[in-house]
């Protein structure tokens, strides 16, 4: 499991909560280029994250979150995958 | 008149300030209806944010100023910070803040969130924001909340300035409109008095530009 492979895996999630099937992961994707990323929809995206790769976040490091690409290193960090 | 910058003794008077403000004048408390917990369980759980330190939304030490009284006394206060600064909305900071404190409560309060955010005005990146402005009744009249504003506004004035208010609220709304702030969006929902989610059916975002 690698960074592209985390990517990938997100794509689904990303594609339900946002309704958007086509949704392209990028690590600079962030909450201002998707239409209905509002912070209803963030949380939904958070908690099924969390589920998916059985992690959880802190609440230093949710507020810490910018983009995508930020999400993808605390998930490399707490998966302990390079 | 003293206006500072908010100390810790001041939290008691800057929780009022929140719950106050979010009755609009009103009995309703929104996060009360919304969440299931009492005025008191709210405020230990700001409480409980207030220690977090996060900056960049209103609920931050950092970001407050108060009116002090003769007798040392908070008698009006206010959060002011600008918006987006770091690239993540003050709303979103919020959302993530309240739902790691109200995990259990999150999810039966979600259609109840839905309606609410049916009225959410999004806020304007590098806008100065001003929240939670309140007065204790006792001292009002006085000019306290006119001066903090100005106070506010000239602390930075390299921003224009957002508030948004219930439009129900028509002495904040006059006041507001006193110092030169316009309506600039309106948003309504006519299930958030029924719901007695809100006090006012109505949500304005007033702005003020330079000049």
């Amino acid at each position: 499991m690698d960074r592209a492979l985390i990517t990938q895996e997100l794509q689904p999630i990303f594609a339900k909560v946002f309704r958007n099937p086509e949704i392209e992961i990028t690590d600079t994707l962030n909450a201002e280029q998707v239409s209905g990323w509002d912070s209803l929809t963030h949380l939904s995206m958070i908690a099924d994250v969390e589920s998916h790769f059985q992690i959880k976040f802190k609440l230093k490091e949710l507020i810490g979150m910018k983009n995508v690409g930020d999400m993808i290193d605390l998930i490399i960090a707490k998966k302990g995958v390079s | 008149m003293i206006i500072r910058q908010a100390e810790t003794k001041d939290l008691d008077f800057i929780i009022d300030c929140i719950i106050e403000s979010e009755k609009s004048g009103g009995d309703i408390f929104p996060y009360s209806e919304a969440f299931g917990i009492s005025v008191l369980q709210f405020s230990q759980i700001i409480k409980g944010i207030f220690d977090e330190e996060i900056a960049d939304q209103p609920w931050c030490l950092d970001h407050w100023y108060v009116v002090e009284s003769e007798e040392g006394d908070a008698v009006a206060g206010l959060s002011a910070w600008v918006e987006g600064v770091e690239g993540v909305s003050s709303d979103m900071l919020k959302a993530q803040i309240l739902n790691f404190f109200l995990k259990k409560e999150w999810e039966a309060a979600t259609e109840k969130l839905q309606v609410l955010s049916s009225v959410s005005i999004p806020r304007i990146p590098q806008y100065l924001q001003l929240e939670h402005l309140y007065t204790h009744p006792l001292h009002r009249g006085k000019g306290y909340m006119k001066a903090l504003i100005h106070y506010a506004l000239e602390l930075y004035k390299d921003f224009p300035a957002e508030i948004q208010v219930l439009e129900i609220n028509k002495n904040a709304v006059s006041l507001y409109g006193y110092i030169g702030f316009l309506v600039s969006e309106r948003q309504c929902n006519d299930a958030l008095e029924r719901l007695s989610l809100l006090s006012g059916n109505c949500k304005l975002q007033l702005i003020k530009n330079h000049g």
